[in-house]
């Protein structure tokens, strides 16, 4: 990697084609936004810790499947070159992974506060609940930003990268599950410790996500 | 494979299996000689693990040197530790339904390796749906190592870090075996070739396969 820049640009840009084409950025909150109140509609408010924490993490799980599938996906044959020349392997997936971390970073945050407005906080430290839906998210992510490579790669659709993905996300959202859990009922210090857990995680997946995409990169 | 290593694994189930039926074990009660199961379902789990890592290691090597032959020899690994593995959830239920009554019950450990089972079913997938031999070696190369390093983190590593709640021997307050002080040597001298024996016959099946996939490949390259 020679420089930070071209990742910070290409960010940007992301964030522009995205504001442009304005389908997948509203698509993403909608999503949320749906499968938020058709879990109201099902539910309604809820008392016990276990069901609140489950709901929370299948619904910000299947915000993060759909959103992250989406980053390689609309690349036309024409842009795949344009990126070939101008980004190395190892800054593209760098910056398409930081996009969709903190883009599934914030719209966690918001889908957890629409939860909590809908389905109420059953008592608990709402800072680390906050840090465990940030770094879950992210780490879940990265993951799945990676896997849509491998799907793209492979010449397959986002449907591919969902059933990649998901055997790995699902174990890192059991685990925010687990924090969040311990947040509710009052274990702080665990709930630190499964967060940072998972920001080393978002670490690793990070570091692994860099080393091996130049493999898949090159044609 | 390497004769001795195939002579090895012979005779290691020769001692392995019918000290496994036949020989002294510790008997509880209530549990009675369940424990037996402890040569059949966890070897299963040391030996995929350990396929796992050499198909990992032929992964790498592959990416380094685009040699084909490695590819197939991580394939024919993968679905080796994939049986195994299969073999290991159903040894597992088997034990689980004697022991706590349940064929399946809310144990991180039986969910870990549910979930290593359908990574794996997924690396299956994958490759199937690449039609061109050199792209799929390379893309099922990197999934490979991708999935392998996050599973042992996430499977293998963080429920050791925390106190699991696991009905598992050792885990959540339950005794360990070491704990059963009777006879605790002489299960550890069936137990130990056991893990070489399953894992011998391992590399020896995948080696097997290997070498039948690699021939179809060539008599196809010819025809």
């Amino acid at each position: 990697m020679s420089s930070l820049s071209p990742i910070w640009t290409w960010m940007r840009h992301e964030w522009q084609l995205e504001l442009r084409q304005k389908a997948g950025i509203q698509g993403a909150i909608l999503y949320v936004l749906v499968s938020l109140v058709v879990a109201y509609q099902a539910v309604g408010e809820i008392q016990e810790s276990e069901v609140w924490v489950g709901l929370l993490w299948i619904i910000l799980l299947f915000s993060i499947v759909n959103s992250s599938s989406r980053s390689f996906a609309s690349d036309s044959p024409g842009r795949k070159i344009l990126l070939y020349f101008w980004l190395q392997p190892g800054q593209l997936i760098l910056a398409r992974m930081f996009y969709q971390m903190a883009f599934n970073l914030v719209s966690g945050c918001l889908g957890f506060a629409v939860f909590c407005l809908l389905m109420g906080l059953p008592g608990g430290h709402l800072p680390v609940l906050l840090v465990l839906v940030a770094v879950g998210s992210s780490a879940a992510a990265a993951l799945g930003t990676f896997m849509a490579a491998v799907a793209s790669v492979s010449g397959n659709g986002p449907g591919l990268s969902a059933i990649l993905g998901l055997p790995l996300m699902v174990p890192t959202l059991m685990a925010a599950a687990k924090g969040s859990l311990f947040a509710l009922q009052g274990g702080v210090s665990q709930a630190w410790m499964y967060a940072g857990m998972l920001l080393l995680l978002n670490l690793l997946a990070v570091a692994l996500g860099y080393l091996l995409f130049p493999y898949l990169w090159r044609e | 494979m390497k004769t001795y290593l195939k002579i090895t694994a012979v005779a290691a189930m020769f001692w392995v299996i019918p000290m496994a039926f036949l020989g002294e074990v510790s008997v509880q009660p209530i549990l009675h000689e369940t424990i037996r199961n402890l040569y059949w379902h966890v070897t299963m789990w040391f030996s995929m693990f350990i396929l796992l890592l050499a198909s990992v290691v032929h992964g790498i090597a592959y990416l380094r040197h685009n040699n084909p032959i490695r590819d197939e020899k991580s394939l024919a690994l993968t679905q080796v530790a994939l049986l195994y593995g299969c073999i290991g959830i159903v040894t597992g239920m088997i034990w689980a339904r004697f022991t706590w009554d349940t064929f399946w019950t809310k144990d991180p450990q039986l969910n870990g390796a549910a979930i290593t089972i359908l990574a794996y079913l997924a690396y299956m997938v994958l490759r199937a749906s690449i039609p061109d031999a050199r792209k799929r070696a390379e893309i099922s190369a990197v999934y490979g190592i991708f999935a392998f390093v996050l599973m042992v983190v996430l499977i293998v590593v963080l429920p050791r870090m925390q106190d699991v709640d696991s009905l598992h021997p050792g885990k959540g307050g339950n005794p360990g075996f070491g704990n059963y002080k009777d006879l605790k040597n002489d299960m550890r001298l069936v137990f130990y070739p056991a893990i070489l024996a399953w894992t011998l016959v391992g590399f020896w099946l995948a080696n097997l396969s290997f070498r039948i996939q690699h021939l179809t490949r060539i008599s196809h390259a010819q025809s």
